[in-house]
């Protein structure tokens, strides 16, 4: 049996690494358009707004302890409404985990591996993430643990290799246009990757029972990490390449770290960097292929979430090959309609999913020591639904 | 990704799939996991081919498109391009 729980920070380190994941490497030079050298200025913005998000996902957690956003709305907006939305969720993250696998694909083939076609790339990452996802979720969140130490060593030991390139004068003149740029270079921080922390409402629901009243606490602190790590690659960046070289570069923080030089002893450690990086969108892509194979299992009524691992990454890779026609299609479509299409399903849909729960004064179960329904994984044996239902 | 690879790799996911989900009591697990196979065989095979196929992401452009032009109109609106 597959008693999968996690405890609360095991919790906080996958979001702090979901949140990495992607964004850190393809951000700034998006966000970057808009906000120029105040980059570092729109991350900090970029809190409150991580704050609110963190609330309502707990908020529905507290509301709904034992289900998924799945499974509690369609209680909150009946049956058919709620199968509408949960299909909407699904398409959502089959979406978001083929913009993944092709922002991996894509990274790889123009950074280090220049010859090898796309689709090796895809399909060799996601034979991992398979063997990673039918683990389950407790195994993916004891990697979380690892690589949460690793990638928080390496963005420190760049930020301390990259000292004696910082040059503060390109930091200024600080908001020389007022906030408005600042402002407007959040618009693409708000679906990629603020929105997307929608995952949690999928996952929070497995924190184990004596974890769940600081759980609250534990998410604020790793939305205060994120914003915490965001400002200071931000401001690695534009103080070590220039706003202007930031914003060119597809990969910042990649190209960033080809600068560290430690007396011609420490250099070219870039790699180190893509390393890290590649652990993050693992975990990344993981729990979006968890959420989507949990989710589907539920709705086709499965006995276990792993049979559809292999079909639903089989649909993935081909969908992630066709995603973009180009580089400038990939960028127009990740800081344009993607923010939109992010901010329905991360924050419209769970406010007001919320609010009318709360009007409606609607409540599930509260927390037992059972099984979560999402990991029952005994062969033969059908998903158990929680009383309500 | 080549004909023989995308033959291969549908195979192999069959085989996988039936023979981890044997019995009587596992057929509506068989069936739905083929079924959706079945849809990314078909877009493993259009990626292949280079047919033109319905690209997801394009829908997303086109149904969001008319709220994102104010949002275009704002986000472009006070710099100077010289």
């Amino acid at each position: 049996m597959n008693n999968a729980r996690i405890t609360a920070q095991q919790c906080m380190k996958l979001l702090f690494l979901f949140a990495l994941g992607s964004a850190a490497l393809l951000l700034p030079s998006m966000a970057g358009v808009y906000s120029g050298q105040d980059l570092w200025v729109t991350m900090l913005l970029a809190w409150p707004l991580v704050a609110v998000l963190l609330v309502i996902y707990n908020q529905l957690l507290q509301r709904f302890p034992t289900m998924t956003l799945q499974e509690y709305v369609e209680r909150i907006v009946g049956k058919w409404v709620g199968i509408i939305i949960s299909l909407s969720y699904l398409f959502f993250f089959i979406m978001l985990s083929a913009l993944i696998v092709h922002n991996i694909s894509d990274f790889l083939r123009t950074s280090i591996l220049l010859q090898t076609p796309a689709w090796f790339i895809d399909v060799t990452f996601i034979l991992i993430v398979v063997y990673g996802v039918a683990l389950g979720i407790e195994t993916l969140a004891r990697t979380g643990e690892i690589l949460f130490v690793w990638t928080l060593f390496t963005i420190i030991a760049v930020a301390i290799f990259l000292l004696n390139k910082i040059d503060l004068q390109q930091l200024l003149p600080i908001m020389y246009e007022g906030i408005a740029r600042p402002i407007k270079g959040l618009y693409p921080v708000i679906g990629f990757p603020i929105c997307e922390f929608v995952f949690l409402v999928f996952v929070l629901p497995l924190v184990r029972k004596e974890d769940r009243k600081k759980l609250g606490k534990y998410l604020q602190y790793s939305g205060i990490l994120v914003i915490a790590i965001s400002v200071l690659l931000s401001v690695l960046l534009v103080s070590v390449m220039g706003a202007e070289e930031m914003i060119r570069s597809p990969y910042a923080i990649y190209d960033m770290a080809k600068y560290i030089d430690v007396q011609q002893i420490l250099v070219r450690v870039e790699v180190l960097a893509a390393m890290i990086w590649i652990g993050t969108i693992f975990i990344k892509l993981a729990l979006c292929v968890y959420v989507v194979c949990n989710m589907l299992s539920r709705m086709l009524k499965l006995t276990s979430y792993r049979v559809s691992i292999i079909p639903i990454c089989y649909l993935i890779v081909p969908v992630s090959l066709m995603a973009y026609r180009n580089t400038a299609h990939y960028n127009n479509f990740a800081s344009e309609t993607w923010t939109l299409f992010c901010a329905l399903h991360g924050f419209l849909i769970p406010l007001v999913l919320l609010i009318i729960a709360a009007w409606r004064g609607l409540r599930g179960e509260p927390v037992q020591e059972s099984v979560p329904a999402q990991d029952q994984d005994i062969p033969g044996q059908p998903i158990m639904k929680s009383p309500s239902e | 990704m080549g004909a023989f690879g995308v033959v291969v790799s549908v195979a192999a996911a069959v085989a996988i799939i039936i023979r981890t989900y044997k019995g009587k009591e596992h057929k509506r697990d068989r069936v739905f996991a083929l079924l959706v196979l079945a849809v990314g065989t078909t877009y493993a095979i259009v990626v292949y081919m280079e047919y033109t196929f319905p690209n997801p992401y394009s829908w997303l452009e086109y149904i969001f498109s008319p709220i994102y032009r104010p949002i275009e109109h704002w986000l472009e609106s006070g710099y100077n391009y010289e």
